[in-house]
C-alpha cells in the first residue's frame, strides 16, 4: 500500500513537473497513438490538448515532418533505446513553420515495447538565426575562427551571457575571466565616451528586435583601448524571452587606417582649399566639374558652388575644348607633359590665358581629372612686352648704329676723298667705339632672347676640335700681339658629340676671349677636353690676372665685374660669363671656376655627350 | 641697265646705296613704305628689291608675301637687309624665296654691296 501510495505521489509530482516545464512532452501507446500531452506542447505546437490526443504518430503528423521523424521513431521502437532528434521541420496547424528538437524515449513493460515518450523543444529561433546570418554552422565556425571574433549568447530575459570564441585575442582576458562578465560589467569596460551611445543603440535594437551594430572602444587587459565592432541579432523565443547572439571583433587596425586616411584626406583637402593655384576635380568622362577650390573660383570668376556640377564647355572655347578632350583621354603626350596653355572664358565673358597641369586618376571605376590652373594672362602680357622690347633693341637701336658703321667704312675707304692722319685717327676711334656699341647691343639682345626662353637648341653632330680651331683663328691677331701660346689638348678617343654647334661655339668663344683678354704678354692658354661618363668636360686655363677668392661666387652673376677686371679693361658690362652660364645650362651642362688655381684662372664646363630635350 | 628698288625708311642708307649703284650703272628707285614699294615694284618691274622688314606702314614680310605670290612680281630677286634679328623672321623670309638675309650691324657696307653686285651680275662701269 505504502509503495502504491508512494508511486501515486511520485506520479503526481512527475505530472506536475511535466506540466510546468516549457519543454513539450507527449506520450504514445504501443499502437503509436498519443494519449498524453503536456501544456508545453500546446504552446510549441499551437494547438490544444484535445486535438492532439488520439493522433497517430506515424500517420497524422505532416508529410515533411514524418520524412525525418518516422525513421528515428521506428528505430527507437525497434532498438528500445532513446534517440535524440534535431531541428525537424514542423508545420503547425496554425501554419507556422517551426523547428523542433528533443528525445524519443521508448517505454518498456516486461522488456517489451509499450509506447514512446517524446520531448519537444522549439529551436525555431536558432534555425532562424542561422538563416539570417546565412551561414551554415560549419561556415560560421570557420568564419568566426578566422576573423578572431568573440562570440556571445545573451539571454536578455534571464540576464545571463555565454562568452566564447576569441576572448583572449580580442580583450586580453581569459575565458575564465569572462565567466562572470554580465552586461553591467561589460558596459564598464566600454570607453566612457562611447558607453552612452552603445547602450542606447543596444536598447533600441532590443526594443525593435532588430539587428544591432555598434563600434566602441573597449578596455583591453593591458590597459589600452581597442576598437570593437559589435554586431548582434535579437531573437524572440516562443516563450517571449529575448535572446541576443552576436560577435565582438577587434577593428583597431582598421580604425587606425581609417584615422590615417581621414587625417591624410584632411591634409589634402586643406592643401586643395588653400592652394594658390586654381584646382578643379573633373569627371573625365562627362567633363563636369566635381570640386573646385577658392582660387579656381577666383580665376574663373565664378563662385565655388557655381562651378560644382558645371560643364567644362561653359569655360572652354573650341580650341581649349579640343585640348581638354585630349587631356582627359589616355593621351601619352599629356601623361608625359601634362602642362598646357589654353584660353578660357570667365563668367563675365572676358578671356584669359591659363596654364593647366592635369593628371588622370581612376578611382572606384570613375575616371577623374585633377587640374591645376594658373592665370598666366599677365605673364603672357609681360612676354609680349619682352618680345616687343627685343624688337625695339634689335631694330631701333641698331638702325642708327649700322648707319654710322657704314658711313665710317665709306670714309675709311676714301670714297669721299682722302683724310689726313688726324682725321683718320678720329675716324678709327669712332668706328671702334661704334663697334663696341654694336657688340653691347648684340649682347643685350642675346641676353633678352635667352632669358625669355627664346634660346633654341638645335642638335647636330659636333666635332669639338674643328670648332676650337675656328675660334682660335678669330683671335689670331691678338694672340700674335700678346705673344701668347695656345695649347689645345684632347683626350684620345673622344668622338663627335650631339649638341648645338652655335651655342657650344659661343661658350668657347666667351671663355677663350676672356682667357686671352686677361692674359699677360707671353703667357699661355690651355684648352683641354676630357670625357667623363656621359659628359664632355672642357677646361680653359690662363696664367693671367686671376680672380680673387671673394669674387668666385659672383662672377657668373648678371652685370658683375671683377675689381682687377675694371682696372684693366673699362669697357665690358659684365654679361659674358652670365650669358655663358645660361647657354651651358640650356645645353644641359654646368660651368664652374677652379677656385684653387694659384696662377691665373681655370674655367670648366660640362655638356652631355648627347643632349636630351 | 639694271633697276634696283630700295624699300627702306632710313634715307641715309638709301642715299648710300643710290650713290654706290650709280657707279655701277644701275638705277636705284626708292620707297619708304611698303605700299609705295609695292606700287613701284609693279610699275617699274625692277631687277632686284632691297627690302627692310621694319617699315612705317607695317611688316616687310607681308609685302614680301604679296610680291612672291603675284605672278608678275614673283620673279624679282629680293634681298632682305634689316636689323630685325629674329630666327623666325629669317626662316620665313628664306622660305618665301629671298636671295639673302643680312643683319645691317653685322655686315660691312661693302660686303653687302658686293653680294648685291654678284646677284645682279653688275660690273664696275667707271
Amino acid at each position: 500500500m505504502r509503495n502504491k501510495k508512494q508511486i501515486i505521489q511520485h506520479t503526481e509530482v512527475f505530472r506536475s513537473v511535466i506540466e510546468k516545464i516549457t519543454t513539450g512532452v507527449w506520450v504514445a501507446d504501443k499502437h503509436d497513438r498519443i494519449y498524453f500531452v503536456n501544456k508545453g506542447i500546446t504552446k510549441i505546437a499551437g494547438i490544444d490538448k484535445k486535438s492532439m490526443v488520439g493522433l497517430n504518430v506515424l500517420k497524422d503528423f505532416g508529410e515533411e515532418t514524418l520524412k525525418y521523424f518516422r525513421p528515428i521513431y521506428l528505430r527507437a521502437k525497434k532498438t528500445l533505446k532513446k534517440i535524440s532528434y534535431d531541428s525537424i521541420p514542423v508545420l503547425t496547424p496554425a501554419g507556422v513553420q517551426s523547428y523542433q528538437s528533443g528525445w524519443i524515449i521508448p517505454l518498456k513493460k516486461n522488456g517489451k515495447f509499450d509506447g514512446i515518450l517524446c520531448t519537444v523543444k522549439d529551436v525555431t529561433f536558432q534555425e532562424q538565426a542561422k538563416e539570417k546570418f546565412a551561414l551554415g554552422k560549419k561556415e560560421l565556425e570557420i568564419a568566426v575562427d578566422n576573423s578572431k571574433q568573440l562570440i556571445y549568447n545573451y539571454n536578455i530575459t534571464k540576464g545571463d551571457i555565454k562568452w566564447s570564441g576569441a576572448i583572449k585575442e580580442v580583450t586580453g582576458y581569459s575565458k575564465k575571466d569572462f565567466e562572470k562578465m554580465d552586461i553591467k560589467k561589460w558596459s564598464e569596460y566600454i570607453h566612457p565616451m562611447d558607453r552612452y551611445n552603445t547602450l542606447k543603440g543596444l536598447d533600441a535594437a532590443a526594443k525593435n528586435i532588430t539587428r544591432y551594430s555598434e563600434e566602441y572602444r573597449f578596455k583591453h587587459k593591458n590597459g589600452s583601448y581597442v576598437y570593437i565592432e559589435d554586431q548582434g541579432i535579437f531573437l524572440k523565443n516562443k516563450d517571449g524571452s529575448i535572446r541576443m547572439l552576436g560577435t565582438m571583433k577587434d577593428i583597431s587596425e582598421r580604425k587606425r587606417i581609417e584615422h590615417d586616411l581621414i587625417q591624410s584626406n584632411k591634409k589634402y583637402r586643406e592643401l586643395f582649399e588653400l592652394s594658390g593655384d586654381g584646382m578643379l576635380i573633373v569627371d573625365a568622362n562627362k567633363h563636369e566639374v566635381k570640386e573646385a577650390n577658392i582660387a579656381a573660383a577666383g580665376i574663373l570668376g565664378y563662385t565655388v558652388s557655381e562651378l560644382k556640377g558645371m560643364s567644362c564647355n561653359n569655360i572652354l572655347d573650341k580650341n581649349s575644348k579640343a585640348t581638354c578632350d585630349l587631356m582627359s583621354g589616355e593621351n601619352l603626350f599629356f601623361q608625359k607633359k601634362p602642362l598646357v596653355t589654353m584660353e578660357i572664358k570667365k563668367k563675365d565673358g572676358s578671356k584669359i590665358f591659363v596654364e593647366a597641369n592635369s593628371t588622370i586618376i581612376v578611382s572606384e571605376g570613375e575616371k577623374i581629372m585633377i587640374v591645376a590652373l594658373r592665370d598666366i594672362t599677365q605673364k603672357k602680357e609681360v612676354d609680349r612686352m619682352k618680345t616687343e622690347f627685343i624688337s625695339l633693341v634689335s631694330h631701333q637701336l641698331r638702325t642708327p648704329l649700322s648707319a654710322i658703321r657704314w658711313a665710317g667704312e665709306m670714309l675709311k675707304d676714301k670714297e669721299l676723298g682722302s683724310l689726313n692722319a688726324e682725321q683718320l685717327d678720329i675716324l678709327t676711334d669712332i668706328n671702334t667705339l661704334n663697334q663696341k656699341m654694336i657688340d653691347l647691343v648684340n649682347s643685350l639682345l642675346n641676353l633678352s632672347k635667352i632669358e625669355s626662353g627664346k634660346i633654341t637648341v638645335e642638335k647636330k653632330p659636333v666635332d669639338i676640335p674643328v670648332i676650337l680651331q675656328g675660334i682660335v683663328s678669330v683671335f689670331q691677331e691678338k694672340i700674335l700681339n700678346k705673344n701668347l701660346k695656345i695649347i689645345i689638348s684632347k683626350q684620345k678617343g673622344i668622338k663627335k658629340v650631339t649638341t648645338d654647334p652655335k651655342l657650344l661655339s659661343e661658350i668657347y668663344f666667351n671663355l677663350i676671349s676672356n682667357a686671352i683678354k686677361y692674359s699677360n704678354d707671353g703667357g699661355s692658354v690651355t684648352i683641354s677636353i676630357l670625357e667623363k661618363g656621359n659628359e664632355i668636360i672642357s677646361s680653359i686655363k690662363d696664367e693671367g690676372i686671376g680672380i680673387p677668392a671673394d669674387e668666385e661666387k659672383k662672377i657668373f652673376e648678371r652685370f658683375f665685374r671683377g675689381v682687377r677686371v675694371t682696372r684693366k679693361d673699362t669697357e665690358g658690362i659684365g654679361l659674358g660669363l652670365y650669358i655663358t652660364k645660361l647657354i651651358v645650362e640650356a645645353l644641359g651642362g654646368k660651368v664652374w671656376l677652379d677656385g684653387k688655381a694659384k696662377k691665373g684662372s681655370t674655367f670648366y664646363f660640362s655638356i652631355p655627350k648627347k643632349i636630351i630635350e | 641697265m639694271k633697276k634696283v628698288l630700295i624699300i627702306e625708311d632710313d634715307s641715309f642708307i638709301q642715299e648710300m646705296f643710290a650713290e654706290k649703284f650709280a657707279k655701277y650703272d644701275a638705277i636705284t628707285l626708292n620707297a619708304r613704305t611698303s605700299a609705295k614699294g609695292e606700287k613701284i615694284a609693279k610699275e617699274e618691274m625692277p631687277d632686284m628689291i632691297i627690302l627692310d622688314l621694319v617699315l612705317p606702314d607695317g611688316d616687310g614680310l607681308e609685302l614680301l608675301k604679296r610680291l612672291k605670290s603675284n605672278a608678275e612680281t614673283k620673279h624679282i630677286k629680293v634681298i632682305v637687309i634689316t636689323n630685325m634679328d629674329s630666327k623666325e623672321k629669317m626662316e620665313e623670309a628664306l622660305s618665301l624665296g629671298v636671295e639673302d638675309y643680312f643683319i645691317k650691324t653685322n655686315e660691312s657696307f661693302m660686303s653687302v654691296v658686293k653680294m648685291i653686285k654678284t646677284y645682279l651680275g653688275l660690273k664696275d662701269a667707271k
